[in-house]
């Protein structure tokens, strides 16, 4: 090292070594030159503490990222994901101003997704094994994208929450030819399924935007007057491969969300369950496959 | 690099971008506009992402940067709001000795003051300043993102750290001060 360098060299130089910016040879030549100037000791000292200190100081002072900015990025990524160039898409500002002016729920997930196939405990719920027989290995990872994932859990919540402004439509007006297919999946002569053993009732799909383009979302709504506010969510869509899931095969998906996750498909349509607990989810589900058989 | 693939490491970013857009914003609230800003650039750029040396992390920091340097022109552009133009550019001249006396310096009781200090750095320097010492980003990158050479970031980073120390000097001196005057109460 320079014995002749100025004092912000000098000290610039510390600095380095403080953050262990040096190369090697650098970093002898500068430990040889502390141990020389001996009253420098208390620069590195100084700065190390800082350093130290102002990470953990920083840290703590930094709230936890708003709900409503997780979201609104969740959605911009959706929205531009959906764009097949990755260009500029005016979808991405639509989502970001959208998810600003609507009121949000807390806790929608985007962390990891973890998938299970459902074991002894589905074959004890769904006692269907005729037609939806459960499925016995287990999954590396989720059949369906995370933020998929996410955004599901995230448009349950939502239109739950927005559901008299959203969902109040009797009856799905956007199932198109999916309302062939949801009767004959069902085997009855409407295209969504009936949850009023359960407790639910339909309360209507319409206006809530999808995660994607052909997915409709079927709102049901608690019957029981003091628990109104519980809601399930029943995803439907054209089934193209668009999932790594077999047919025959059930799929429990849960984020860090509180709202787990049922998937499964026939061959043209997929559903997607979503309720506030995996027992309303089973038994919505069970019901189903009991109309249909 | 996929879009997928990028989208997905680009969000579990959120919680870093997010923090270093809060003590960057003047107010908590436009940190949010940074965030959901710098993500909508990113992801209408990811064709273009290729994942080198410096990851989604750096890449991310660099938009929200250009972003907030963005905002900072835009509000330069209004009348009345030029203390933060004279913020963004402000180069430090202002020169302290590195041997200040925090021999007496209670470490673990300066965190409000040390926030405030960090907070009261030109918005360049406190910049590099938090890249490094909280973001653990190495000073290439740290160039890279911010967009200036490598000597200045050091110059800068240096300069912020004897701003900080200054300040930490005068709180050492009122805990000395304050220590005294409990000793000579026990007296």
């Amino acid at each position: 090292m320079d014995e002749q360098m100025d004092e912000q060299d000098e000290q610039t130089l510390l600095s380095a070594l403080v953050d262990g910016e040096l190369e090697p040879a650098r970093k002898v030549r500068a430990l040889r030159y502390l141990v020389e100037h001996p009253e420098l000791l208390s620069v590195v000292e100084n700065e190390t503490k800082l350093q130290a200190t102002a990470r953990r100081v920083m840290l703590d002072a930094t709230p936890a990222t708003p709900n409503s900015v997780r979201q609104a990025v969740l959605r911009a990524s959706f929205a531009t994901s959906a764009d097949p160039n990755g260009s500029a898409s005016s979808n991405g500002d639509g989502a970001m101003r959208g998810v600003v002016r609507r009121r949000r729920w807390p806790s929608v997930a985007t962390a990891a997704v973890i998938a299970l196939v459902v074991g002894a405990w589905a074959g004890r719920a769904f006692r269907t094994p005729e037609t939806l027989p459960v499925a016995s290995t287990q999954l590396a990872g989720s059949p369906i994208d995370v933020t998929l994932v996410d955004a599901l859990a995230l448009e349950h919540v939502d239109c739950s929450n927005l559901a008299l402004a959203q969902h109040s439509y009797p009856f799905p007006v956007r199932l198109g030819k999916l309302a062939k297919f949801i009767e004959n999946d069902l085997r009855t002569d409407r295209p969504y399924p009936e949850f009023s053993s359960i407790g639910y009732a339909l309360q209507g799909a319409g206006r809530c935007e999808p995660p994607q383009g052909q997915v409709v979302h079927l709102l049901y709504r608690s019957t029981n007057p003091t628990s109104q506010s519980q809601t399930l969510s029943l995803f439907v869509e054209p089934y193209s491969g668009q999932y790594q899931i077999e047919t025959a095969k059930l799929y429990l998906l849960r984020g860090d969300t509180t709202q787990p996750m049922l998937v499964w498909r026939s061959d043209n349509v997929a559903y997607i369950l979503v309720g506030n607990d995996l027992k309303t989810i089973a038994a919505a589900r069970e019901q189903m496959v009991r109309e249909r058989s | 690099m996929t879009p997928d693939a990028f989208r997905k490491l680009a969000l579990a970013e959120i919680d870093a971008v997010y923090r270093l857009a809060y003590h960057l914003a003047p107010r908590p609230d436009l940190a949010d506009d940074y965030v959901q800003e710098t993500y909508l650039r990113a992801f209408r750029a990811k064709t273009d992402f290729q994942l080198n040396d410096f990851g989604v992390r750096p890449y991310l920091f660099k938009i929200l940067h250009n972003v907030i340097h963005s905002a900072f022109a835009r509000e330069a552009r209004q009348p009345g709001l030029l203390d933060n133009v004279e913020d963004l550019h402000t180069q430090s001249t202002d020169r302290v000795s590195g041997s200040v006396d925090l021999e007496h310096l209670d470490w673990d009781a300066m965190d409000e003051r040390l926030k405030q200090a960090v907070q009261a750095l030109p918005l360049a320097h406190r910049t590099v300043f938090l890249l490094c010492a909280v973001e653990n980003m190495k000073y290439r990158e740290i160039a890279e993102i911010v967009e200036i050479p490598l000597g200045t970031v050091m110059s800068r980073l240096h300069s912020a750290r004897q701003q900080l120390l200054k300040q930490l000097t005068g709180l050492a001196t009122e805990q000395r001060l304050g220590r005294s005057v409990q000793r000579d109460k026990v007296d």
